[in-house]
């Protein structure tokens, strides 16, 4: 993770562009603070949510000639700030769990075994269902699902059209909501989850 | 009111910035549909690879919502080529599709046609157990272009459409009209279309092939990854299949049929009679329904204010 003193003198001041290409890079990390506080995909976006609008409010303090300092102003930020949120929801007496001093080290623990043997199983489901798969449905699957990419450019890979791309996604979350075995595996990942988050 | 088809287009495609906020703010307020939301995000977090990190789609959303809170940006932001598309506009890619007339189509892919607030498509005639974009909606409510229409299961729509026309909507069908209704993108369901003749032409479109008609009654079934029918009731339509391998011209008292990878298949006899006599049936049905409804509230105010 790393951007150009450019950019963050630009997002420094407001840049908009700038700002997006933040969000972006350490999108990441943000996303591993907030993970060791909250369960929940959607209560982790919201806190996500309220840590960049914070960082942004607070762009003022950074010290753009320093870019390779970034990463750890933003940690602290959002480490911070997820302890507000915590003791908001919580009450005064909520305190993040556990308190590492660092938190960029903390975000580079390994997770632990149990952790890493049910994220595995949840793979191997999926490695599984996607085996299954015709071979355009799994090259869309790869190119959007993995990739990321939209349907404009996954529809111009495959040669077809995007309202194909759309019926093909559609089928496959059809059917990846019904395949038992991945959704066994899902609901045992999930059970087990962040161990330190609420 | 649950969501999940609203939420299940939330995580798929995104959904205008209004619209995204009030979903947000039901699901911090209700615990059923946050569930099924965290549910189906870890899904899609699990089928990218790696279900306990940010999915692409995720981190746009982030970019996204970031801006729009700070006030930097439009719903538009400046992404990386591929993911280009879905930055542009969060619920759809905005393409205009035309739809042909005449032609009962029944498939299984909707093709959206506008981003922005579009011009009234039609107004529903006739609704029960009806959804568009997203919201409960009954008889009188205003149906735009490129949003969705849902019937539900015990369900059925009646929609005049702006272009002129009639389109009647089977239960289980998912449609979505383009601007004035002068196309219809069937996504699943059986649509039974009446529409006047003119010099546009009116289109209906399938994952499986296109139904142009140049005035005509005619139905279109598809099921969900199934293959298309086109029946003609009066008129003439002209079907050609999504690869473009051949065209056919169905009159009055036929049909034809798109399977996967072929051409349609020559047309062949069709009364008529089971898609009508289903739509009867289907308002018979609901006019006992209605009827029940009525004894019933009728026997609750007799019981309960007697004498009035």
């Amino acid at each position: 993770m790393a951007l150009e003193r450019a950019t963050l003198e630009a997002f420094r001041h407001g840049d908009a562009e700038a700002f997006a290409a933040v969000v972006r890079a350490f999108a990441p990390l943000v996303g591993a603070i907030v993970a060791r506080h909250w369960r929940s995909p959607f209560e982790r976006e919201e806190a996500m949510q309220e840590i960049w609008v914070h960082a942004f409010r607070n762009r003022v303090a950074l010290d753009a000639a320093r870019p390779d300092s970034f990463a750890r102003w933003l940690a602290v930020l959002a480490r911070r700030r997820s302890i507000d949120l915590l003791r908001a929801r919580r009450g005064p007496q909520a305190t993040a769990t556990p308190s590492d001093p660092d938190e960029l080290e903390a975000i580079d623990v390994a997770p632990d075994p149990e952790t890493v043997a049910q994220g595995d199983e949840l793979r191997r489901a999926v490695q599984a269902f996607t085996d299954r798969l015709k071979p355009e449905s799994k090259e869309f699957f790869e190119l959007h699902f993995v990739q990321g990419l939209a349907y404009r450019e996954v529809a111009g890979r495959l040669g077809v059209s995007t309202l194909r791309c759309k019926y093909l996604k559609k089928v496959l979350l059809y059917r990846a909501r019904r395949n038992v075995p991945l959704l066994e595996a899902l609901g045992r990942y999930r059970r087990i989850g962040p161990r330190h988050a609420p | 009111m649950h969501r999940k088809g609203l939420i299940d287009r939330y995580l798929a495609e995104g959904l205008p910035p209004d619209r995204e906020a009030r979903l947000r703010a039901h699901l911090a307020g209700c615990e059923r549909c946050r569930s099924y939301y965290d549910a189906q995000a870890t899904l899609l977090r699990a089928l990218a690879g790696y279900p306990d990190r940010l999915t692409p789609a995720e981190v746009e959303r982030a970019v996204r919502r970031a801006l729009v809170a700070v006030g930097a940006g439009s719903s538009r932001t400046a992404r990386p080529a591929r993911m280009s598309a879905l930055a542009a506009l969060p619920w759809m890619p905005g393409r205009e599709v035309a739809m042909a007339a005449g032609l009962l189509v029944v498939a299984g892919l909707a093709v959206f046609a506008a981003t922005r607030p579009a011009a009234p498509a039609g107004r529903l005639v006739a609704a029960e157990a009806v959804e568009v974009n997203g919201a409960p909606a009954s008889e009188g409510a205003v149906v735009r272009g490129g949003h969705d229409v849902v019937v539900g299961a015990g369900g059925m729509a009646e929609i005049a459409l702006e272009r002129g026309g009639t389109a009647r909507l089977f239960p289980g069908t998912s449609i979505v009209l383009s601007a004035r209704g002068a196309a219809l993108d069937l996504e699943v369901g059986r649509v039974w279309c009446d529409v006047p003749k003119d010099d546009a032409g009116f289109r209906v479109r399938t994952d499986r092939g296109e139904a142009r008609v140049i005035g005509t009654s005619f139905v279109v079934r598809h099921a969900a990854d199934g293959d298309t029918e086109v029946r003609v009731i009066e008129g003439v339509v002209e079907v050609e299949d999504a690869g473009g391998r051949g065209t056919v011209q169905v009159q009055r008292g036929e049909k034809t049929r798109i399977e996967r990878g072929t051409a349609p298949s020559p047309a062949q006899a069709y009364s008529g009679a089971e898609d009508q006599s289903d739509w009867e049936w289907l308002l018979r049905e609901l006019g006992q329904v209605i009827e029940r409804g009525l004894r019933s509230t009728k026997k609750f105010l007799d019981d309960t204010f007697p004498g009035r």
